[in-house]
């Protein structure tokens, strides 16, 4: 019953997203958000956390499968950004509605892996799926954008692949529920690290973001900011415990170097898609400084940012973008302000710093011409606020700090225009930083 | 180190030089190929513990069989985006008429403005 309810929006999604090919009709996507939404309903209402194999064997031999608490999450802010997707009815083929099912249904599996193949399977399945979104509509820069993500993320999977295949010489099983307090080959764990790295949207290594959020329809940038880069960052959290205390102060050096600099690039951009493509970067670099203090706060903050980056992407009335922006910076009551407590607790130096930035780059975005709120936009707006609903607010840390960055760093980014800095990220660049990034890994972890 | 894991990084590390030196988009892909070819390679290597292979009825130390089914999957999938790659860089140099990566980059960069 358990592992029925857990697998079950998978069959649902793929089911649906099947019929949808033949049916051109834009009635049909209330069905597919029906359907959907009503699998994924009973998952949380019966609220089946745990692990199960598939299949009557051990967790040595099965694929396993985990339905966590930070998968929640996860599956949450997928919802969400989907069903906003959904909800905007666009005017073009079939196909690309059920192509956003199908990556519902990888990116869920994800999210409820517990196997370290399988989350290279999913990985591949909505990577697959993301290109072919990215190259919808035969313009030669989206099918130069989809290029370049599938060279580096072929890199990346490929590093992957090297990493889990050391893993498994030295440990023989691959499931992470029986991998739990081993001493993981270091070797295989560098290749993971930095394949995820890239896979999760961290500033150098994921050279594509800047062209595929750039460059795509509206309508699909808005749904891969809130779920590609969660891959990398949900596959890290499975990871984690695995990771010595080398691997996690390189995680949250990297994550401090991506969340910094994605942040200064992002001050000398004008386009709103090339601010928001540096903007994640530098918020995924928050999100694995996060995952090195509290998985659950990552798990969070990556809901906020998913909705967040998927309204900024999509809407444009001025209210809805400051809210976005709010919860960026970590005001309350955003769902951002719940997940930075931590931050704001134990690198209260960064956590300003970042206050700071965002603020800077995002004046930009709240200078832009205001257009009438859509339907698909008051949906992620409730999602933004839902922490209040079931997080304890609790007392409001440092908001005199917040303000004073926040204010700060709008008169920053009011009466300053920065520079467009150099444009590194063509795609032998991009391979380059992922084999210096390996180098950089393994020195690191070996350092005495 | 041993030599079958050396030779599996060496055909690695190749598919990876001939993606970051060439510049032209179907040389390139044959460099993905190379590369994930090697992996699979890796991938067996690891997996062959002796040279008997697990259909035989009486006891004795059979090649692990879960490498080899596990590659399949990574080469289908690795399949479906080389045939992905190859429809975009089809339509590429329908357009442009050529396969060269910086070319192609500059142009589609200057139509872009």
């Amino acid at each position: 019953m358990k592992g029925d309810l857990v697998l079950l929006p998978i069959l649902v999604s793929v089911l649906i997203g099947t019929v949808r090919i033949f049916v051109a009709k834009r009635w049909m996507n209330a069905v597919e958000i029906f359907s959907v939404l009503l699998s994924v309903i009973v998952l949380f209402a019966f609220h089946p956390f745990g692990a199960f194999v598939v299949g009557p064997w051990s967790s040595a031999l099965g694929v396993e499968v985990n339905y966590t608490h930070l998968s929640f999450w996860f599956i949450l802010s997928l919802l969400g950004v989907w069903v906003a997707f959904k909800i905007r009815f666009e005017e073009w083929d079939s196909t690309m509605e059920s192509l956003a099912d199908y990556l519902f249904a990888a990116m869920y599996a994800l999210y409820i892996s517990n196997d370290m193949f399988n989350v290279y399977v999913t990985m591949e399945l909505s990577s697959l799926i993301s290109f072919l979104m990215v190259g919808y509509g035969q313009r030669p820069s989206r099918i130069w954008a989809a290029l370049k993500y599938i060279f580096l993320s072929a890199v990346a999977l490929s590093f992957y692949l090297v990493g889990i295949v050391l893993i498994y010489t030295q440990e023989g099983v691959l499931s992470f529920g029986a991998l739990k307090n081993e001493n993981v080959s270091a070797l295989g764990l560098s290749f993971v690290v930095v394949a995820l790295l890239v896979k999760g949207g961290t500033f150098g290594l994921s050279s594509w973001i800047l062209d595929v959020y750039s460059k795509s329809k509206e309508a699909v940038s808005a749904l891969l900011s809130g779920t590609s880069v969660n891959m990398g960052l949900y596959a890290m959290m499975l990871f984690y415990p695995l990771l010595d205390e080398k691997f996690k102060s390189f995680l949250m050096t990297f994550g401090i170097f991506s969340a910094v600099t994605g942040a200064i690039y992002a001050l000398g951009e004008k386009e709103r898609g090339e601010i928001l493509a540096f903007s994640t970067s530098s918020q995924m670099g928050v999100s694995f400084v996060l995952l090195t203090l509290s998985p659950f706060y990552a798990s969070l903050y990556a809901f906020g940012h998913s909705i967040a980056k998927s309204l900024l992407f999509s809407g444009r009335w001025k209210i809805f973008t400051f809210f976005a922006i709010a919860s960026m910076i970590g005001i309350p009551p955003f769902t951002g302000y719940f997940a930075k407590t931590i931050i704001v607790k134990n690198m209260p130096f960064f956590s300003a710093a970042m206050m700071f930035l965002t603020s800077a780059y995002s004046v930009k975005l709240l200078m832009e011409k205001s257009e009438k709120p859509k339907i698909f936009e008051f949906l992620l707006v409730f999602f933004l606020f839902f922490p209040l609903f079931v997080q304890p607010f609790g007392s409001v840390l440092g908001i005199v700090e917040i303000l004073l960055a926040t204010l700060a760093g709008l008169a920053v980014g009011f009466f300053f225009d920065f520079p467009k800095l150099k444009d590194v990220f063509s795609l032998e660049n991009g391979i380059a930083y992922e084999i210096w990034a390996l180098a950089a890994v393994m020195v690191w972890v070996n350092m005495r | 180190m041993k030599v079958d894991l050396f030779l599996s990084m060496m055909l690695i590390s190749a598919g990876i030089l001939v993606l970051f030196v060439k510049r032209d988009l179907v040389v390139k892909l044959i460099g993905v190929e190379i590369m994930e070819n090697g992996v699979a390679t890796l991938f067996v290597e690891e997996g062959f513990k002796s040279r008997f292979p697990p259909l035989l009825s009486f006891s004795v130390e059979m090649v692990d069989p879960l490498p080899q089914a596990l590659v399949i999957t990574s080469i289908v999938l690795g399949f479906a985006v080389l045939a992905l790659s190859l429809i975009f860089v089809l339509y590429l140099s329908n357009v442009y008429h050529t396969t060269d990566a910086v070319k192609l980059a500059r142009r589609i960069e200057k139509d872009e403005r």
